[in-house]
């Protein structure tokens, strides 16, 4: 079977505008959240309040350096995802590489498409009750506007398509990612996933939900309140190994595995089991035993029935060995990225893996008995070769990337 | 500023050189969804509506669209005149 590598990597969150201030950011226990009050344009009557983790100042500095407005004129969302593949590509020194990205494939994840576009519409028709939206607005608004983006900024003329399944969209994208690579469709696949939903009606949306945190998100912590929003992008330029070995490029992890379940179920309400088969399903693929020791980076939202399930959904996949592993939850760090969420964390794991230490758990104000899991609440080293990434989203879609170091077998 | 300084800021976020009167837009870059978007832009500032579609605007030249944009004020305010706000019927 072919084997899929990671070559290149690239984020842009409320931790930094690349991989190495997030992860200066991280283990250095910083968190992106904070208080925000957000209104729709020209209405203070109405606003959000409550606290975000809104994607640092500069994070399109180095994109809107190399690029023209023209090229910009896109939702923001579209624009996260071109700064973190920006990275990514010239990282993986593909970048400008005509002749192999004209090859090359996408797999984009975006939970939310163009959150602001569509509100901006809807404001002019509804609010101002203007008869026109600006021309831009569905070309801007759609799902799959950012991996149109990515192809035509970066000249990526493969197969491209994006993938939205709720908070598991760019965990599902890169699991396709890989599947495509040892299926010998393409040699390399730039994959992940983008969201910026820091809009009013989107803020409200998940306000009115009742699953958002008061002031911090704390995973698996007692008297967690909830969920706290982000917004950003995380791209992976995957290939295939020995393709990567021919060109010298540096090797971060092989993606080793991929799980997924759906649970048939609950539009909400998780399901421990379907998500201990994602979990798995994964474990299989990968060729891992469940008492080899590994970096566990949990969905971990910080509301009290998805950890609770989480968390039961580890015990029931690790029935014997949990405690062995390592279990890092870093939405408590870059708030709950969506559609990015599950690339962004999957990143985070091969940093760790790569720097052998587990970020801390942030907000942690003791544990809960529902939610017993070898936690890392402060840097913790690491001596494993594989992590496991769990992504558990809204209708019961689950998840599960493994990434190994390279050559660990 | 004068209808034709605010025109040029308007075009002048698409286009960068300044415009004469006699080039083209599609001369000039734009192409058809450029100009449709240059023509939101102007109907939001001016409240005007301008009655050609993209596809009929980008063979226009600069100076017609100054001239477009005039010709669209000034039935706005002669329709302001035939029907003011408040008046007794």
């Amino acid at each position: 079977m072919r084997k899929v590598v990671v070559t290149g990597m690239g984020c842009v969150s409320g931790l930094g505008a690349n991989k190495t201030t997030t992860w200066d950011s991280l283990v250095a226990g910083k968190s992106a959240i904070c208080p925000m009050s957000v209104s729709p344009e020209g209405q203070r009557e109405l606003s959000f309040t409550g606290p975000a983790a809104p994607a640092v100042a500069d994070a399109l500095h180095n994109l809107a350096a190399r690029y023209d407005e023209k090229q910009l004129n896109v939702d923001l969302f579209s624009n996260f995802a071109a700064a973190a593949t920006l990275e990514a590509l010239e990282d993986a020194g593909l970048w400008r590489d005509e002749a192999k990205l004209s090859d090359a494939a996408i797999i984009y994840g975006s939970a939310s498409g163009g959150n602001a576009a569509t509100e901006a519409g809807y404001l002019r028709l509804f609010f101002s009750r203007l008869a026109n939206v600006h021309p831009m607005t569905i070309p801007r608004l759609m799902a799959s506007a950012g991996a149109s983006h990515l192809s035509m900024l970066f000249g990526i003329r493969g197969h491209c398509l994006a993938i939205s399944s709720a908070c598991a969209s760019s965990a599902h994208a890169i699991g396709e990612a890989m599947h495509f690579i040892r299926s010998g469709r393409s040699s390399i696949v730039i994959t992940g996933g983008s969201d910026a939903s820091l809009t009013f009606g989107s803020l409200q949306g998940w306000k009115a939900l009742q699953a958002m945190a008061p002031d911090m998100c704390r995973p698996f912590s007692i008297d967690r309140k909830g969920m706290v929003l982000g917004e950003g992008a995380a791209t992976l330029v995957l290939e295939e190994e020995e393709h990567a070995l021919k060109r010298g490029a540096h090797i971060y992890a092989e993606v080793a595995g991929a799980g997924s379940t759906s649970d048939a179920g609950h539009l909400t309400q998780p399901n421990a089991e379907r998500a201990a088969a994602a979990i798995k399903d994964a474990l299989g693929d990968a060729q891992l035993e469940e008492d080899e020791p590994v970096l566990i980076s949990a969905h971990g939202t910080g509301t009290r029935l998805n950890d609770r399930s989480e968390a039961s959904a580890f015990r029931l996949a690790y029935p014997s060995s949990l405690s062995k592993h390592v279990v890092i939850a870093t939405k408590s760090a870059h708030g709950h990225m969506l559609g990015a969420t599950g690339a962004m964390e999957f990143v985070i794991a091969i940093l760790a893996l790569t720097k052998k230490v587990a970020p801390p758990v942030l907000g942690f104000l003791g544990p809960d008995p529902e939610c017993d899991l070898p936690l890392a609440l402060e840097p913790t080293k690491l001596n494993c070769h594989a992590a496991v990434s769990a992504s558990f989203a809204f209708g019961g879609l689950n998840s599960v990337l493994i990434a190994k170091t390279p050559n660990s077998g | 500023m004068d209808v034709e300084q605010e025109l040029q800021a308007i075009v002048g976020k698409k286009v960068k050189d300044h415009l004469e009167s006699g080039t083209k837009l599609v001369d000039a870059g734009l192409d058809s969804l450029d100009v449709m978007e240059l023509a939101f832009d102007i109907e939001d500032r001016f409240k005007v509506q301008l009655p050609q579609i993209g596809t009929e605007l980008i063979s226009f030249t600069y100076g017609d669209l100054c001239r477009l944009v005039e010709k669209q004020l000034a039935a706005k305010a002669d329709n302001a005149l035939a029907a003011p706000s408040g008046s007794i019927p």
